[in-house]
């Protein structure tokens, strides 16, 4: 770390309330990357637990400690004091840090367990690299897959990978992950049998109880047409690079601060702290509108990379769409009322049971309503019924919105399409969520519509027959 | 009538409520005590052979006396030091013999680990004296610092070498937190053995002792124990071939607190976790432990038999079939057994006390 020269004691004094009194200018800088100054409590949290120790117990502490430095952590020897009403620190610097192992992100290890879980057929091998389970359910393949006790680079031709340009890239990674135990990804190979077919292996190492390598797992994925085999309106979010770990942490870290942001542009916006000039209160309320926006993009973001798993499925339960469906009218009335939007929901007494999973219809019927009352004009009126044949139980909501072009009735079910396009509103993704949670309980999703005459959005789920 | 104030007190805290107070003050003391005893003779999965109680009571013991006589020495010479001094020497052991439930688990769990490294330091070949283990080190190293560390941690462990007798006062070179713990356990032991035999008032006692105590703790500095010299010693070991280098010589020199040092270093936890891996862990983590400290073959049976003194769960010839199996094992492997015990202390604490994942 710049200016913390290595062997030299660095000394500093600390209140009995714990305030840095005095401290020689390595020290300051520690306190002020911790966001501290000079002054201030002590908030080099390591520094600051040694301090409060000796300080309790009034003895002399000397051990070592790592301080999370600005660019890397640092390891010091601490001695602290108690003299009078505070403490006396003295800090050396003990080697360099290049030394110190970091925590390190396996990376190629986040990435195979990402390939584990995105389509393709699944392959087990021994530690002699030879078949031992093989299993293409759920994917279609059309070639002969491997027989078992077939050895891997018989039935595969390993190719190098072609690094891009000024990115290094292990160009056989599988033969790296075999050679130190380690997951790997990304191995390109050919079909012997035919080798205008491309894969790309990824692979996890299975162990016994006493930590013996005894194989592998994996999966073989069609190396750069995913694209092509996906049915249509059904692309990956971002081709061969969407990573369900990626965005699962993409989730956590935009939600709060979204959060936050919404919730203190709202503050703002209702003057909470006190009068504000009008235009302030509204850049403060496009604020919130914009970060709310954010917060459901990642809402549907989480949604999308939870539907597209291959082990998603939804719980069968028996729901009452009637009543579901006065739930999600009641959860959107406010904003509908601000337009002067009536909701009319199934009276009283209707009901319509069918087998699926309740939040989720939930959810689609949040979504289908929701788009009806944003697309409808002002002083209208969205009616939301419930109907049911011999198999299957339905919802329906209708608008007087402008309508849709029979010939959009299924680019809106798409990605990131939009009713309106260009409206700047939603995500793009909600309709496109709610048809695969419907189709995901057994049920479907479908529009009737022609411009100027409104739009009748229908969801069916098989019937409970109870 | 008018109420005194006996009485609207009395009305206010009726014998009833006085006498629910009380039994909860007992509940509280008995479990405190339960708790105690439990943590003195059964710390989770430790074990306790017989040599390891014996040299934990005789670490005890040891520093208990030396505690205690720092004590008196720091009173001076008064009417209370005199009436101390009448207690008789080494009261503080005695007196808690009588009552173990007064050990903390810290202090016991030191203790115990500290006990440790003396038995399986003095189980290695020839107990080299002093002299001349300083010297080999001393002379190998061009590292004047690093010599200075490494004779100094000789120095700090050379007592341990011999068996200590349980009436010897034992230089209480214990971090902070555990001397702290010891030094008000005398205290408290003094104060309470001046009431019940000298007829002190406690009192009278309690300013002077506490003292005394606060001056004794005062002048302590961790950095003197041999716990504290080892880490020094792995903090300024200039690269991993040093280390490695110096690992081996603690493994086949048995010095456990070296070798824990070093590992912990390595594998970024506490020597106290290196050293609870080491005397309670099982034989995959322990291999795990000198893997990625690259310990050879015959340097991790060195270990292991060295271990054998505080373990005792399996013969001499039985610990060397485990060479194979650590033959096979891979430093990547080894660090990845290693790492869930790397995190912060309490929860690796509390998750052992939930049987989670034992050491």
């Amino acid at each position: 770390m710049k200016g913390f020269p290595p062997d030299a004691v660095i000394r500093g004094t600390v209140s009995a309330d714990g305030r840095l009194i005095t401290a020689d200018e390595p020290l300051l800088s520690l306190q002020r990357d911790a966001g501290g100054s000079m002054g201030s409590v002590l908030v080099v949290p390591s520094l600051a637990h040694l301090v409060r120790v000796a300080g309790r117990l009034g003895v002399t502490i000397a051990r070592s400690v790592i301080v999370g430095g600005r660019d890397q952590d640092i390891v010091l020897w601490v001695r602290i004091k108690p003299i009078g009403d505070g403490v006396e620190i003295a800090l050396v610097r003990q080697r360099d840090d290049a030394a110190v192992r970091h925590d390190k992100i396996d990376f190629v290890a986040i990435a195979a367990h990402a390939d584990m879980a995105r389509e393709g057929w699944s392959w087990q091998v021994d530690r002699q690299l030879q078949f031992r389970i093989v299993n293409s359910e759920g994917s279609v393949v059309d070639h002969a897959l491997p027989q078992i006790g077939e050895p891997l680079s018989a039935y595969f031709q390993l190719v190098d990978s072609t690094p891009a340009a000024g990115i290094p890239v292990d160009s056989l990674p599988l033969l790296t992950g075999v050679a130190g135990a380690r997951p790997f990804s990304g191995q390109r190979a050919l079909l012997r049998n035919d080798e205008t077919i491309v894969y790309s292996l990824a692979g996890l190492p299975m162990f016994d109880a006493r930590g013996r390598l005894t194989g592998y797992r994996g999966k073989a994925r069609p190396f750069g047409d995913e694209t092509a085999r996906q049915p249509p309106g059904e692309q990956p979010l971002d081709g061969p690079s969407y990573n369900p770990v990626f965005a699962s942490k993409l989730d956590h870290a935009l939600r709060q601060p979204l959060g936050r942001i919404v919730a203190h542009a709202n503050s703002i916006s209702g003057q909470l702290e006190g009068p504000l000039r009008s235009d302030y209160v509204a850049y403060a309320a496009d604020i919130a509108v914009a970060a709310r926006h954010l917060l459901e993009l990642v809402d549907d973001l989480a949604d999308l990379q939870a539907i597209e798993r291959p082990d998603f499925t939804a719980a069968r339960e028996r729901v009452d769409l009637a009543d579901l469906a006065c739930r999600a009218a009641g959860l959107l009335k406010m904003r509908a009322a601000d337009h002067n939007i009536a909701i009319e929901a199934p009276k009283n007494g209707e009901r319509a049971t069918a087998v699926a999973e309740y939040r989720r219809v939930l959810q689609i019927l949040v979504n289908l309503i929701g788009n009806a009352v944003r697309y409808s004009p002002d002083d209208s009126r969205v009616w939301v019924r419930v109907d049911e044949d011999e198999d299957m139980a339905s919802v329906i909501v209708a608008d007087q919105g402008r309508g849709i072009d029979p010939a959009d009735h299924e680019r809106i079910f798409a990605r990131f399409e939009r009713l309106i396009p260009d409206d700047g509103a939603g995500s793009g993704l909600g309709l496109y969520i709610s048809r695969r949670l419907a189709r995901a309980m057994g049920g479907e999703i479908s529009v009737e519509s022609a411009l100027g005459q409104g739009s009748r959005f229908k969801l069916t789920l098989p019937r409970h027959k109870g | 009538m008018t109420a005194t104030t006996d009485q609207l007190k009395a009305e206010a805290d009726p014998p009833s409520r006085a006498a629910h107070a009380y039994v909860a003050g007992a509940v509280e003391y008995g479990f405190r005590h339960a708790w105690d005893l439990f943590a003195l003779t059964d710390i989770g999965p430790s074990r306790w052979t017989d040599a390891l109680l014996g040299e934990t009571r005789a670490h005890l013991s040891g520093c208990l006396n030396a505690v205690e006589l720092a004590i008196s020495l720091q009173m001076g010479d008064n009417w209370l030091a005199r009436t101390v001094e009448a207690l008789g020497p080494n009261f503080c052991r005695d007196a808690v013999e009588r009552s173990p439930a007064l050990l903390s688990p810290l202090l016991v769990g030191h203790l115990r680990q500290r006990a440790a490294a003396a038995l399986v330091l003095r189980t290695a070949l020839g107990m080299p004296a002093v002299a001349t283990q300083i010297g080999p080190e001393a002379a190998e190293t061009t590292d004047q610092r690093l010599g200075d560390a490494l004779a100094a941690l000789r120095l700090s462990l050379d007592p341990w070498y011999d068996p200590q007798p349980v009436d010897r006062p034992m230089r209480a070179d214990l971090p902070a937190e555990v001397f702290c713990d010891l030094v008000w356990t005398a205290a408290a032991l003094l104060v309470d053995g001046l009431a019940a035999r000298m007829g002190v008032d406690s009192a009278a006692a309690i300013p002077d002792i506490g003292r005394a105590a606060q001056a004794v703790i005062a002048r302590h500095d961790e950095q003197n124990g041999p716990f504290a010299r080892a880490v020094y010693v792995a903090l300024i070991l200039a690269d991993d071939a040093q280390a490695d280098r110096q690992a081996l010589q603690a493994a086949f020199s048995h010095d456990l607190l070296l070798l824990a040092a070093i590992g912990a270093r390595r594998c970024r936890m506490s020597i106290e976790r290196a050293l609870a891996l080491l005397i309670d862990g099982n034989h995959d983590l322990r291999a795990a432990f000198a893997r990625v400290l690259h310990l050879s073959d015959d340097a991790y049976a060195a270990l292991l038999t060295g271990l054998g003194i505080v373990r005792d769960d399996m013969p001499d010839s039985a610990l060397l079939d485990l060479v194979p199996n650590y033959q096979r094992l891979t430093p990547d492997l080894a660090m990845q057994a290693l790492t869930r015990w790397s995190g912060p202390e309490q929860l690796i604490e509390k998750l052992a006390r939930m049987d989670w994942s034992q050491p």
